[in-house]
């Protein structure tokens, strides 16, 4: 709790990305005790959906693995792994092959991450909200968004219908070639129901809410940082397209 | 000759492939593959074959097994259209030890249903495949490049001097590559960005079309140094959207083998072009060729791509309505003197 991975993996990249206009300027929000204490009642006391994605397993070369724990080639024939070491006949050290294996492992994992990745309403509205207010704003990063006037952040409703509407039937279309799964609200078509329950569950673990709704309708955000993590849980379908 | 080594295997007889084989028959033992039971006796016997001496190191072969497992480097020089269908037959025997360099300058398509090449109204990227995304899919061998550059086969067989490059994510590919083939005559150079190279390869010969249409029409050295100068931006425009770095481009597989690809008369893309010109249609001048056009799949391909992105090629755009609607090859040629280029050079910005 002191220090959850998702409040920090967000500073510690936007820090990276864009270090001489980002620096901590909030006191680590789980200091003080009465906060720690604030946000343990909120856990407990918010019901939240957990949902698990088991993808199918692979080995250290991104291939699939059977149930014997044999490794599968692109073309489904099994492969002895110790051959991918191998160079005229005998296991040969070369840290840069390896280094290769490993960046062609990581482009496999961020693949299958695509396709069994889950998405939740909290991360719709997130993605839905962020891409409505860069859109507005041309702007190009969250720092030029955090330099605006709250009420030039603010959503109607109206026009976040419209948004979610569309991007649930392109995530529709992605599901059913087997780009992604989506959480049972998403397949169901409420939209008014989804954008409700979006907002309730982005942030549920954090102080600050990257989404609230107001009396008059309008949607904000507390904490455009926060908006921009969640948000980043679709990049990659090519969603942004759809604006 | 290098007793202790393996021999070096290659797949496919056609003219680059016998012209290749020939030069790493200089310093290795090299088996051949061949579909064609004739083709062996050619070889072996008569050591001539694809218009070509046949060096004495060389050794054609019919049977997939033999060649993967006495060859741990091997260079498939197969046409594009027959590829997959290729390398899924060497499947059963190739390993993750395997090293394979490919000199195909073509891509494959990936078609469902009751699409076809030809009548298709886009094609993104993800239909797209390089020979190497190929042997990816359908083998299990990771070590993999490219042979690409300004190689023409007549050239080859005189043996007059040539460079290539070899491509390759993986140092141990390029430094066997460049090992194998690396001779007095023959210069090799290391990349290792190879789908740049592919790219480079493969873009080219869309304008070795164009370049003997010009040549067809009776025009001289200034009109087809303007097509090789726009061609390139075309190739870089089409090649850094499809996944290429520039590099690739402005290096011998890229501007390199486009001039040599555009000025030659012995290029296949080249003499396609010059029919054209004379009004011959697309079907007869196809049907005359014993060896494949890779331009005129290419023209088609990219065309699609084209439509499916609205990434704009005009001269790619161009060649596919002379080529496949009957457009007056002059008549194009006007439209693309009019066309509005900005800039001389846009790329370097």
């Amino acid at each position: 709790v002191k220090n959850p991975i998702k409040y920090s993996l967000i500073k510690q990249y936007l820090k990276n990305s864009k270090a001489e206009k980002y620096a901590f300027k909030k006191k680590d929000e789980y200091k003080s005790k009465k906060k720690v204490t604030s946000f343990l009642i909120q856990l407990l006391a918010k019901k939240s959906d957990i949902y698990l994605s088991y993808g199918k397993p692979m080995d250290l070369f991104g291939n699939d693995v059977d149930e014997n724990g044999v490794s599968l080639a692109p073309n489904g024939m099994p492969v002895d792994v110790k051959d991918y070491y191998v160079s005229d006949g005998k296991i040969k050290n070369d840290p840069q092959r390896d280094r290769v294996y490993t960046h062609n492992l990581g482009e496999v994992i961020t693949k299958r991450y695509l396709k069994e990745n889950i998405v939740l309403s909290s991360h719709l509205l997130a993605f839905s909200a962020f891409e409505i207010l860069r859109k507005r704003h041309s702007a190009k990063d969250v720092f030029s968004l955090q330099e605006k006037h709250p009420e030039e952040l603010e959503i109607p409703m109206e026009q976040l219908k419209t948004v979610v509407g569309k991007l649930v039937d392109r995530l529709k279309v992605l599901a059913d070639q087997d780009e992604v799964k989506l959480s049972n609200i998403i397949q169901k078509d409420e939209i008014e129901a989804l954008i409700k329950d979006g907002i309730k569950n982005v942030g549920i673990f954090h102080n600050n809410k990257p989404l609230t709704i107001s009396k008059d309708g309008k949607v904000r955000s507390e904490d455009l940082e926060l908006l921009y993590y969640y948000h980043n849980r679709l990049n990659g379908y090519g969603l942004e397209r759809e604006f | 000759l290098n007793e202790n080594s393996k021999p070096i295997g290659v797949i496919g007889a056609g003219s680059f492939g016998t012209a290749i084989a020939n030069i790493l028959a200089e310093k290795s033992e090299v088996l051949m593959y061949v579909r064609n039971p004739d083709r062996i006796e050619a070889t072996n016997e008569k050591r001539y074959n694809s218009g070509q001496q046949i060096h004495s190191n060389i050794k054609a072969i019919l049977s997939e097994e033999e060649l993967a497992s006495r060859c741990q480097l091997i260079f498939p020089m197969v046409p594009s259209n027959n590829f997959r269908k290729m390398i899924k037959s060497f499947a059963p025997y190739l390993r993750p030890d395997h090293i394979l360099i490919h000199g195909t300058k073509g891509v494959d398509v990936v078609l469902t249903g009751e699409e076809r090449l030809s009548t298709l109204n886009g094609l993104g990227r993800s239909k797209i495949r390089t020979m190497s995304e190929v042997i990816q899919e359908e083998t299990s061998v990771v070590r993999i490049g490219c042979l690409a550059g300004p190689n023409l086969s007549a050239e080859m067989a005189q043996k007059q001097p040539a460079g290539a490059l070899v491509a390759s994510p993986f140092k141990e590919v390029t430094l066997k590559g460049n090992a194998a083939l690396n001779i007095a005559r023959f210069k090799v150079f290391e990349s290792t960005d190879l789908l740049g190279a592919e790219f480079a390869g493969i873009l080219k010969n869309i304008f070795a079309i164009a370049a003997g249409i010009l040549s067809g029409l009776g025009y001289g050295n200034n009109a087809r140094s303007l097509l090789i100068t726009k061609g390139l931006h075309e190739m870089l425009h089409l090649g850094n959207d499809l996944g290429g770095a520039t590099k690739a481009f402005l290096g011998i597989a890229g501007i390199g083998d486009l001039i040599a690809t555009c000025s030659s008369e012995l290029s296949r893309n080249n003499i396609v072009g010059r029919r054209i010109a004379t009004g011959d249609k697309i079907d007869d001048i196809l049907a005359d060729m014993d060896e494949v056009a890779e331009g005129i799949r290419s023209v088609l391909i990219f065309n699609a791509y084209c439509k499916a992105t609205g990434i704009t090629a005009p001269i790619t755009q161009m060649l596919y309505k002379v080529i496949f609607q009957g457009k007056d090859p002059l008549t194009g040629v006007q439209i693309l003197m009019d066309y509005n280029y900005n800039n001389d050079v846009s790329f370097l910005d």
